[in-house]
């Protein structure tokens, strides 16, 4: 299933493109997130995963077609088909 | 001995020609903190008319800093301009940032209490507590950045300047003060009010400093908050960035008002974001007086059709009202525009709105060349955008139309065009659309200055600040743009303690963005104490913002408004149409189950809006009570309930 993904500030830069489409065996933000950390590599992975608690998300701020996740089920989201997810550095 | 305040007010009577200067009782300055608690103050007492036009001789002008203004207090030197605004016809306050205030401050003043109206043009020069008001025969007609220039070249070095442009002599209501290149005391009508008393600029140098009543632990105060300061995620992006990167974010979450309300997103935002402008022209950023923070893009048009255009700015508020709302994608024109507005001291959250109303009745047909003299009005057309800041500084052409606000051009126009101007209280709405993030939007409802974000500022849905909703008013929901539930309580919180941030000569963006929100109260109110020698705590700070706040509400019952007024101007656009796309599509605004909330949050009738007697006793403007129980304004058996 493919997803629209965004990049925004710093990781715009670190996978030097400003959004791609990405397949996804599992359709959730969870996988979504560790494909990039594993497509991209350890500059990205720092971006994505806090160092201290190696929990994945908190570091980024993550938008499925406009929702903050954190509204929605977190890492558990599902997406669907042509969904649109941001992802940017987290703001604060 | 006054400590962190100057104590003294210096007032100025055009009329009359007479200067006083008089010292602050400290009980005021107490009550009231500085800047925009004791302008406020200042203006109860001496505007009291309904009636009173704005522009004429009865309306007073004042100019206030804070206890903290002009100390190594990080982020601590603004300043507070208020008057009875021409925009809204009630309450008017702006504030600005620079090197003014500091500079004021150094002089040994608090506040500037300019009253009446000169006979001729003049311009008021203070060097301590030597005042003269001078003759503006040289400077009277020239633009923003020239007036500054011709006045250090006349007295020397160590001048700081507050000036008006063509716009503010020619009395367009939204016409702005500007000091240095950028910095502008923008919203409602201070550049008009001070047209209005041909004062063209307030000049000034100080020699005096600032006294500080407990220096060591001031200083250590003051690494403590610089250290948080620059330690934070958002100060990098903003020191990098400036304001102009919530473009990009409004965009993504379909908050972006574009071609005047008609869709959430710009199909252009990235390329009149934060990002282009920091990547194609700026040269380096730079900082108001003591800040750390240098979130003012110094910017350099290389080369295009703009070349050579430099300056400072442009703020969000910029790009979005010249960019998105008017459909222009082209940041260098943005720029162009950017310089003019400054020059000709013209506020571009007003500009922006009257013109996106005009080129939405382009559209609509409401408006033709006819009207326009031969303009086409089309979307983005910068050509004419920037044909139209011009005519509307000098009152020409169309010009002169858009040159008569937002409450008076759509009357002119006629034809149904009353539908498409949308303010609050008589001011225009930013470029945010307000069916999307509710608490935000919430707050420039409820502003006592007619519709501004700033006034209350609540992020708390707007960066979905979950963990700090919930800790600060035990309300997961105040951080989720999606729900009306906690917005008023939220909004009540924010509106206090950005009263409290403004009074003290603070910068929001540091107290609110770059420090921890659950503790920053606390610390400013630390340093006001060793500045000071008062004993103020966090829970202090926020009483003093609820109480000014009060104040300035009790004013504006003076001006006789009410819940009618804490409403859009053409309620139907965002009440009952919903967005078409975007996580906020089919839904609208619940203005009333959040003013409800609002008012009761802040212990106010909630049927009619308005604080009654014994809130207002308890907020310690029992005199205010008094005078607005007296006049039949408000009532005096409402229960308050202890919050």
């Amino acid at each position: 299933m493919k997803v629209n993904v965004r990049y925004f500030l710093e990781l715009k830069k670190a996978i030097s493109k400003k959004e791609e489409s990405i397949d996804l065996e599992v359709p959730t933000v969870e996988s979504l997130l560790k494909t990039l950390v594993s497509k991209y590599g350890e500059e990205v992975a720092k971006m994505i995963v806090d160092e201290k608690t190696k929990v994945i998300g908190t570091r980024v701020k993550v938008l499925v077609n406009g929702r903050d996740i954190r509204f929605l089920e977190f890492l558990d989201t599902r997406l669907a088909e042509d969904d649109t997810v941001s992802v940017m550095p987290a703001l604060r | 001995m006054t400590y962190g305040w100057a104590g003294q007010v210096l007032k100025v009577d055009l009329t009359n020609r007479r200067i006083k200067q008089e010292p602050l009782e400290m009980e005021f300055m107490k009550t009231y903190l500085g800047a925009r608690g004791f302008n406020s103050k200042t203006l109860f007492d001496l505007v009291k008319s309904k009636r009173l036009d704005p522009l004429s001789p009865g309306n007073i002008l004042i100019f206030g800093v804070g206890p903290l203004t002009g100390t190594l207090s990080p982020s601590n030197g603004r300043m507070t301009v208020t008057a009875k605004s021409p925009i809204t016809n009630a309450f008017g306050d702006s504030n600005v940032g620079g090197h003014f205030g500091a500079t004021l401050k150094y002089a040994g003043y608090d506040q500037i209490v300019i009253s009446g109206k000169s006979d001729t043009p003049v311009y008021l020069f203070i060097e301590d507590d030597e005042v003269s008001i001078r003759k503006a025969n040289a400077i009277w007609g020239k633009n923003t950045w020239e007036t500054q220039e011709i006045i250090v070249k006349e007295l020397g070095r160590g001048i700081q300047t507050v000036c008006i442009g063509q716009a503010g002599e020619n009395l367009v209501p939204y016409a702005a003060i500007v000091t240095g290149l950028k910095n502008t005391a923008g919203r409602c009508g201070m550049g008009a009010v001070m047209g209005s008393k041909n004062l063209k600029a307030i000049a000034v140098r100080g020699s005096k400093g600032v006294k500080i009543a407990k220096p060591e632990l001031f200083l250590k105060s003051c690494r403590e908050v610089f250290h948080e300061v620059v330690n934070a995620p958002y100060f990098k992006r903003r020191s990098r960035y400036g304001t102009a990167l919530l473009m990009e974010f409004l965009n993504e979450v379909g908050s972006l008002s574009t071609r005047n309300y008609a869709r959430p997103y710009f199909e252009f935002a990235e390329e009149i974001g934060g990002e282009a402008l920091r990547e194609k022209y700026t040269v380096k950023m730079r900082a108001c007086f003591a800040c750390p923070a240098h979130c003012t893009p110094y910017y350099y048009v290389k080369d295009g059709p703009y070349q050579g255009t430099l300056g400072e700015g442009p703020e969000f508020m910029t790009t979005g009202m010249l960019g998105s709302r008017c459909g222009n994608g082209d940041l260098a024109s943005i720029l162009v525009m950017n310089n003019l507005l400054n020059q000709y001291g013209i506020d571009v959250t007003a500009f922006g709105g009257v013109l996106g109303w005009a080129m939405d009745c382009y559209e609509k047909g409401i408006l033709t060349e006819k009207d326009t003299g031969n303009l086409s009005l089309k979307w983005g057309d910068q050509k004419v955008m920037i044909e139209l800041i011009h005519q509307t500084a000098r009152r020409e052409g169309f010009g002169a139309v858009l040159a008569e606000g937002e409450t008076k051009a759509p009357k002119i126009i006629g034809k149904g065009s009353e539908k498409l101007m949308h303010t609050v209280k008589g001011a225009s709405l930013i470029p945010e659309d307000p069916r999307s993030l509710r608490g935000f939007t919430l707050g420039y409802i409820t502003s006592t200055r007619g519709a501004d974000h700033l006034r209350a500022d609540n992020i708390l849905d707007g960066a979905g600040l979950i963990d700090v909703a919930v800790k600060l008013l035990e309300l997961r929901e105040a951080a989720d743009p999606l729900t009306p539930k906690g917005k008023g309580k939220s909004v009540k919180w924010f509106e206090d303690f950005c009263a409290a941030i403004d009074s003290a000569g603070g910068c929001k963006f540091q107290y609110l963005q770059y420090m921890d929100l659950l503790t920053s109260p606390e610390k400013l109110a630390r340093q006001i104490s060793y500045a000071t020698g008062c004993n103020l705590d966090g829970q202090g700070i926020l009483e003093i913002g609820e109480r000014i706040y009060n104040l300035e509400k009790a004013f504006n019952v003076l001006m006789g408004l009410s819940r009618k007024d804490d409403q859009f101007s053409v309620p139907d656009k965002f009440l009952k149409e919903p967005l078409k796309e975007g996580p906020f599509r089919n839904t609208v605004f619940e203005l009333d189950e959040m003013l409800d909330e609002y008012y009761e949050a802040r212990g106010w009738d909630v049927k009619t809006g308005l604080p009654g007697k014994k809130k207002l006793i308890k907020m310690g403007l029992g005199g205010i009570a008094k005078e607005l129980t007296s006049k039949r304004l408000i009532r005096t058996n409402e229960g308050v309930k202890d919050r």
